[in-house]
């Protein structure tokens, strides 16, 4: 078995993508056994759902959009990648760094000019968290599916909402720039769950799947 | 987790596996070029069976579904240069010819003369 380590650094976070060889008897009615990589992650998606379990034959068993890889060692690494950039690990560590900036700046005046820096970087945050919505919105085209893209840009209308909530409550300092803090935490929680059930059915079918593979292999194993 | 194919050798009445797992590590070249940097991913086939002359089996390792089991140019069973349609293609030939052996001008690959495992 392989196990690679993907480190998130803003996160501090090891999540692990496992690649292992299985061999059973298929399904097809043939009665032949057949061996194949299952690949999985538990990498979550930008609606916190699983991934599932990729079974591997062959090497155009790529991930979705993914052209024929060359040799194993390019299927796997296209499968990191696709994971990483599905799950938007670096784009959202980076929205999320700006967010806690702007607020920290809100706490250490409390004049009208920070009001100005405050709106100032909110709006820059969301500017950037705009453009991030394009850079996520092609990126998930690409190599996703439609259902994580719409999600993403669920995700950072809420966010900027509440950067702008957090600018205009920026006369009394600390205090709101404590509940930006809190909300742009709770931004997370929230985009998490509310993505996770508008799109809970393109991930339940990824799960059941995956979940109906691992009860052909024990089954066929049982045999 | 590995892949344990169990062979059963009647006269002997013994019973030997081959070990197939799948792993990630960086390579060091055998053929003097140094050590290769970078990670790569690939089948590793071991086996505790020893050959007809008493030799251990050596570790065969698989990068890529072109990789023929004779000397990276041929396929045991089909005498085709063509690469490996799939895992289970590729796994079998290679159990296959590590059941069967191979001599030296059974196909044009210029493989060594080895026999049959002698589960010993």
């Amino acid at each position: 078995m392989a196990t690679i380590s993907v480190y998130h650094e803003e996160q501090n976070r090891t999540y692990q993508v496992n690649v292992v060889l299985n061999s059973s008897i298929v399904s097809d009615g043939s009665g032949e056994t057949d061996d194949y990589l299952l690949i999985t992650t538990n990498i979550r998606k930008i609606d916190n759902t699983n991934f599932g379990t990729f079974m591997v034959r062959d090497l155009s068993d790529t991930p979705p959009s993914y052209p024929t890889a060359t040799d194993f060692t390019e299927l796997v690494n296209n499968y990191i990648e696709y994971f990483m950039d599905t799950a938007q690990l670096g784009q959202s560590s980076s929205s999320s760094s700006s967010s806690s900036s702007s607020s920290s700046e809100g706490e250490t005046s409390s004049s009208s000019s920070s009001s100005d820096n405050n709106s100032g970087s909110s709006s820059s945050s969301s500017s950037s968290s705009s453009e991030l919505i394009s850079e996520s919105s092609s990126s998930s085209s690409s190599s996703s599916s439609s259902s994580s893209s719409s999600s993403s840009s669920e995700l950072y209308s809420e966010s900027s909402s509440s950067s702008s909530s957090s600018s205009s409550s920026s006369s009394s300092s600390s205090s709101s720039s404590s509940s930006s803090s809190s909300s742009s935490s709770e931004l997370y929680s929230e985009s998490s769950s509310s993505s996770s059930s508008s799109s809970s059915s393109s991930s339940s079918s990824s799960s059941s799947s995956s979940s109906e593979m691992y009860s052909e292999s024990s089954s066929s194993s049982g045999v | 987790m590995a892949v344990s194919y169990s062979i059963y050798d009647e006269t002997a009445a013994k019973s030997r596996s081959v070990n197939v797992n799948f792993l990630g590590s960086v390579l060091a070249d055998s053929g003097g070029a140094g050590t290769d940097t970078s990670l790569r991913y690939y089948f590793n086939v071991v086996t505790g069976a020893r050959d007809v002359d008493g030799k251990r089996y050596e570790t065969q390792v698989i990068l890529n579904l072109d990789e023929l089991v004779l000397n990276g140019t041929k396929q045991r069973r089909t005498d085709t240069a063509v690469a490996y349609t799939d895992i289970h293609d590729m796994l079998s030939d290679y159990l296959y010819d590590m059941i069967n052996g191979h001599a030296a001008d059974l196909f044009s690959s210029g493989v060594a003369y080895k026999g049959a495992m002698s589960f010993s």
